[in-house]
């Protein structure tokens, strides 16, 4: 299975490859007074208006230096309500995106031949951990943290 | 049949309903309008005709020989052969509704019995060929033929219509028969009818495949000569021709749009001076607005077809009902538009059914016979409103309160304590039905949450709001969502807000440093002084919350600009740091995570290509008016909407003088409030005065007036200027708050010499004053004494909020008058009836629950009690209800006097009481 990698702090992180519809775009985010803290704003994708979160606070990770122009990853909601049945649909009619650190490629991975997996500890969002060449990945579930920040009207 | 392509058969469909529906439309309008014009019957008979066309192309025999009736004696019509009648169009109607029912059946309505129906139109036409004997010549001929068809329909073979086609030829006296049979079945030009003469030579082109497609349905060049006719038709026979689009075609369209903006962007950025660009870039910004008005539809489209359904209702029902409907120019997105239509239909039906009485009923109570039905649309901020109102019976609250109790919705207890508007609102609970009985149309005891759940489901509200005996009105309101909106492009901190323009009531600009404009009373809340009276304001930045990290340092002394807002007709302010421009945005709503952010009502794409969020002005504006009012529930905000006066609150400002002690004003009694140093304060002899807009203001120092504290040195003084006649300035240390205060006034405390009453305030004992006694220990020349004037004659006094029942109370007593409460209009008329010879005047406030001063003087001036259609009366307002002057005075009332103004009122009062009155008596008897 594909996965997109990239980080926040030190350390990295992957999704499923079809969950991300877009790598990066040109974006200005205007914050939203109010909003949860980890929402760090909304902006334009085309005409369409984005939620970008901020995967930094989600995680709570404070640690390592701050690219000056950080990436939005352009999450696929439709596929996150298919691939979380927990998922709020309504989600799917948003376009959501998440600041990262650094958008770092593409790796396969193989679960089928792999023992690497383990469930973590570490977060409640962290779906297992993966180590991949040198590196250590931790799987991340985008449903999770965006129906924790989310609290209902 | 002949085998249907389904792509046909629905362009088929998408066209007839639209044939159908310019049909009903014109005939419609003759009907109400009662005048029949040749253009209108033209253009139903050119409706018909094409639908007809349609139907023989599919060989949907039964549907040709129902329309084929139809378009003869709208033919005849046409030319003038007999006069039309109103049974007539009834007639083509009810055939019209056949026809639709028919086409969405199963077998294109193939096995239905259209006998009636075509018999009832054949008859029609043959009466009005018998009446008109000037076409003697061609009338047997005319009837037969006419007679023919529906049997030969009731057969449904394919071949009558073709042989019947000739009919409406001899109904053409002056034309020459055309070379052609087949082409001459359409009358050619006649020169009665010149006006329409450019159209109708079209037709005869479109009638001649129609009736060789009956026969050879499977022709091919045929059938492409036909859609090719079909093509050309709608578009040549009437000018507002619409085409259908998928709606994800333009959401494509208006994504791909969005793309070409953000690249207009970057190269504006890179080549800033090139005009080619600022043109091309101009160009785009239009194409993007017009893309984004395809999705938007007059709110008129939707109210149209309430003229049919509302006429069918008024002969059902037996009620002469008249459709008032004013649209304006309200545009609505499609979806939403759409989604309203049943929830509408069900409340048109309610009001005609269940709201308006039956004529004799309404003879009775002596309304006019004929019931009004208005619907209506406006936009309102950031809503559009839609309204469908009666001038029916209205709702009956205690039988609504009655019935939810017995069928167990609410307990009795809560049913007491529940105020009217909140009753009324019962009627939307599932399972609801006032009517004994159900009736056909409606009102099955399951309408009425149907109808509020699919207004919710498109994102509205709905409310009702109803006086018994005048009528009713439902309010759904929708949010602006893609609608399109002026707005007003703010910034605050250095990002950019949209308020939507309709909330603006006016922008006004002051300098930061200038401390008399804007006062503050405490952190965040401030007062802007405009024209006179003193707004509730707030920084935008500090309703936002926005704090000052990374944003640059505010420049005290620069510019800002104050946006003017009303919310439930308050006014209120907002300081933006900068207005930067009027923009038409699209209101998009807000996404789900940031959905519960209250401020903002919907987000929008500026030109720039930044997201701007939409701010939702009343709730700002009721967040600012009751930043302070620990005590209004939002509920009860909702309610003062509604029912205008139900348990109003009035402002208090409270102040301290000496350290802890606390003081307050209703801020109706000023006319602003200023900062000064102490060195400002001028002395002459005892009396103290500060210099205000070039007049000396005397000042009060409380401490001299009252048993209180002194405070101790001050170098900085806030002046509380009074806004009676003559202004006097109380001296205080620093303004605490502004409080909404209900029926906590206490009067027993009420003393002659400046304490009006108490409250309490967060444990501390708040002194409210009693402006007049003060000014009047400390300027008498100014505050007149009134004492004793009344004479112990007895004086009713309706108001329903308890500051100014203490109030006027202690004016009236002092004055030596002998008071009657009444809390609202009905008390004051049981009052009224049991002490008529006592009563000599009445004062009354205007906006009251349950029965308001407008209706209580409408039934005083109309008692059959002399004593009490004559009693004097005055009116008495706020500072904030100068709207209602002009009424007031037409009403009935015969002053009408600010609530602050004592001196004024007393004596007027002693006036009416003691000299006007036998004058005003002889002038109401003449």
């Amino acid at each position: 299975m594909r996965y997109s990698v990239f980080t926040a702090g030190n350390s990295y992180y992957g999704i499923p490859i079809q969950q991300v519809q877009e790598f990066d775009f040109e974006y200005k985010l205007s914050p939203v007074p109010y909003a949860d803290e980890r929402i760090s704003g909304v902006s334009s994708l085309r005409g369409r208006i984005i939620t970008v979160i901020d995967l930094r606070k989600c995680l709570g990770i404070k640690e390592g230096n701050e690219p000056r122009r950080r990436k939005v990853l352009v999450l696929d909601s439709l596929q996150l309500c298919k691939d979380y049945d927990t998922f709020d649909e309504r989600f799917s009619k948003d376009v959501l995106g998440v600041v990262v650190d650094r958008i770092e490629g593409i790796v396969d991975l193989d679960f089928h031949h792999s023992l690497d997996i383990e469930r973590s500890k570490k977060g409640n969002f962290i779906e297992g951990v993966v180590n991949h060449e040198d590196k250590v990945l931790n799987l991340l579930s985008f449903p999770l943290i965006i129906q924790d920040i989310y609290k209902g009207p | 049949m002949v085998d249907i392509d389904p792509t046909l058969m629905q362009t088929f469909l998408e066209e007839s309903e639209e044939n159908l529906a310019i049909a009903e439309k014109h005939l419609l309008e003759m009907e109400s309008s009662d005048q029949f014009t040749l253009d209108d019957i033209s253009a139903i008979f050119r409706a018909i005709h094409s639908f007809k066309g349609g139907s023989s192309f599919f060989n949907l025999t039964t549907l040709v020989n129902l329309l084929h009736v139809v378009e003869s004696l709208l033919s005849n019509l046409q030319n003038s052969v007999f006069a039309p009648t109103k049974e007539m169009f009834s007639a083509v109607l009810e055939s019209l509704d056949v026809a639709r029912t028919m086409l969405y059946s199963q077998d294109y309505g193939e096995t239905t019995d259209i006998t009636a129906y075509v018999g009832k139109i054949t008859q029609l036409n043959a009466n009005g060929l018998n009446k008109n004997t000037g076409f003697h010549l061609f009338e047997e001929d005319e009837e037969q033929s006419e007679i023919q068809a529906p049997q030969q329909g009731g057969k449904a073979e394919p071949a009558p219509p073709k042989k019947s086609e000739e009919v409406p030829e001899p109904a053409k006296p002056k034309a020459s028969p055309p070379p052609q049979a087949s082409a001459s079945r359409e009358p050619d030009v006649s020169p009665k009818i010149k006006a329409v003469a450019g159209e109708k030579s079209q037709v005869p082109h479109k009638a001649k495949p129609a009736g060789v497609k009956a026969s050879k349905p499977s022709d091919p060049p045929e059938k492409e000569a036909k859609r090719k006719r079909k093509d050309n038709e709608p578009r040549k026979s009437q000018q507002s021709s619409t085409v259908r689009v998928k709606t994800e075609l333009i959401d494509n369209i208006l994504d791909q749009v969005g793309e070409v903006i953000l690249v207009r962007n970057q190269l504006a950025k890179k080549y800033p001076d090139e005009d080619m660009v600022g043109a091309l870039s101009q160009r785009i910004g239009k194409l993007h607005n017009t893309i984004l008005e395809t999705r938007m539809q007059s709110v008129s489209t939707l109210f149209e077809k309430f003229h049919r359904v509302v006429r069918d209702l008024s002969l059902q029902l037996d009620k002469n009902i008249v459709l008032h409907i004013d649209a304006g120019e309200v545009e609505l997105d499609r979806t939403i538009l759409e989604s309203f239509s049943d929830p509408m239909t069900h409340l048109v039906r309610n009001a005609a059914d269940h709201g308006l009485e039956p004529t004799s009923e309404r003879v009775h109570v002596g309304k006019s016979p004929q019931g009004n039905l208005y619907l209506s649309a406006s936009q309102k901020g950031g809503k559009v409103e839609i309204e469908v109102e009666d001038d029916g019976a209205g709702i009956d609250v205690d039988r609504v309160r009655e019935r939810a109790v017995e069928k167990g919705l609410i307990t009795e207890s809560k049913a007491e304590e529940m105020s009217g508007s909140a009753v009324m609102n019962l009627i939307m609970l599932p399972g609801f039905s006032t009517r004994h009985e159900a009736s056909e149309l409606s009102g099955r005891g399951v309408g009425m949450d149907v109808v509020k759940s699919s207004v919710e489901d498109a994102g509205g509200t709905l409310k009702v709001f109803s006086r018994q005996g005048k009528g009713t009105k439902f309010t759904a309101s929708f949010p602006l969502t893609l609608a399109i909106a002026t707005a007003l492009i703010v910034k605050a901190k250095n990002q950019r807000f949209a308020i939507p323009e309709l909330m603006v009531d006016e922008i006004s600009t002051i300098r930061w440093s200038q401390r008399d404009e804007v006062i503050k009373v405490s952190e965040g809340q401030m007062f802007f002084k405009h024209r006179g009276v003193l707004i509730p304001t707030m920084l935008l930045s500090d309703v936002l919350q926005i704090d000052e990290s990374g944003s640059a340092h505010v420049d005290k002394y620069m510019f800002k600009n104050v946006v003017l807002c009303k919310h439930n007709g308050i006014p209120f302010a907002i300081i933006v740091d900068k207005i930067l421009n009027i923009e038409d945005i699209a209101v998009k709503g807000l996404p789900l995570l940031i959905s519960d952010c209250h401020v903002f009502s919907g987000l929008t794409v500026l030109e720039n290509g930044e997201v701007s969020m939409l701010l939702d002005i009343s709730k700002i504006g009721e967040d600012i008016l009751s930043k302070t009012a620990t005590n209004v529930h939002e509920d009860e905000v909702n309610d003062l909407k509604q029912t205008a006066g139900e348990s109003r609150k009035e402002q208090i400002i409270i102040f301290t003088n000496a350290d802890k002690e606390y003081f307050g004003i209703h801020i109706d009694f000023l006319s602003e409030i200023s900062s000064i140093k102490s060195t400002e304060v001028e002395k002459v002899g005892d009396a103290e005065f500060y210099k205000l807009h070039g007049n000396h203001v005397p000042l009060i120092r409380i401490e001299d007036y009252l048993p209180v504290s002194v405070p101790g040195n001050r170098n900085n003084l806030l002046v509380f200027v009074s806004s009676t006649n003559f202004p006097i300035g109380i001296i205080a240390t620093k303004a605490i708050k502004v409080k909404h205060i209900g029926d906590e006034l206490n009067s027993k405390l009420a003393d002659r010499n400046g304490t009006l009453s108490t409250i309490i305030d967060e444990g501390h004992m708040v002194t409210i004053l009693d402006m007049y006694a003060l000014f009047r220990r400390r300027a008498p020349e100014h505050f007149k004494s009134f004492e004793n004037i009344g004479k112990g004659v007895c004086v009713l006094l309706v108001e329903d909020t308890s500051f100014f029942i203490v109030l006027l109370n202690q004016y009236l007593s002092e004055a030596g008058f002998e008071v009657i409460v009444a809390r609202d209009g009905v008390e004051a008329l049981e009052q009224l009836h049991k002490e008529e010879n006592q009563i000599k005047a009445m004062i009354s406030d205007i906006i009251m629950p349950k029965m308001d001063g407008f209706e209580l003087i409408e039934r005083v001036r109309r008692s059959k009690i002399k004593q009490i259609a004559n009693v004097p009366a005055i009116a008495v307002t706020a500072i904030s209800e100068e709207e209602h002057i002009s009424r007031i005075k037409e009403s009935g009332f015969d002053a009408c006097i600010s609530k602050n103004e004592k001196d004024k009122l007393l004596s007027r009062l002693y006036n009416m009481v003691f000299q006007d009155a036998e004058t005003i008596e002889i002038k109401k008897a003449s």
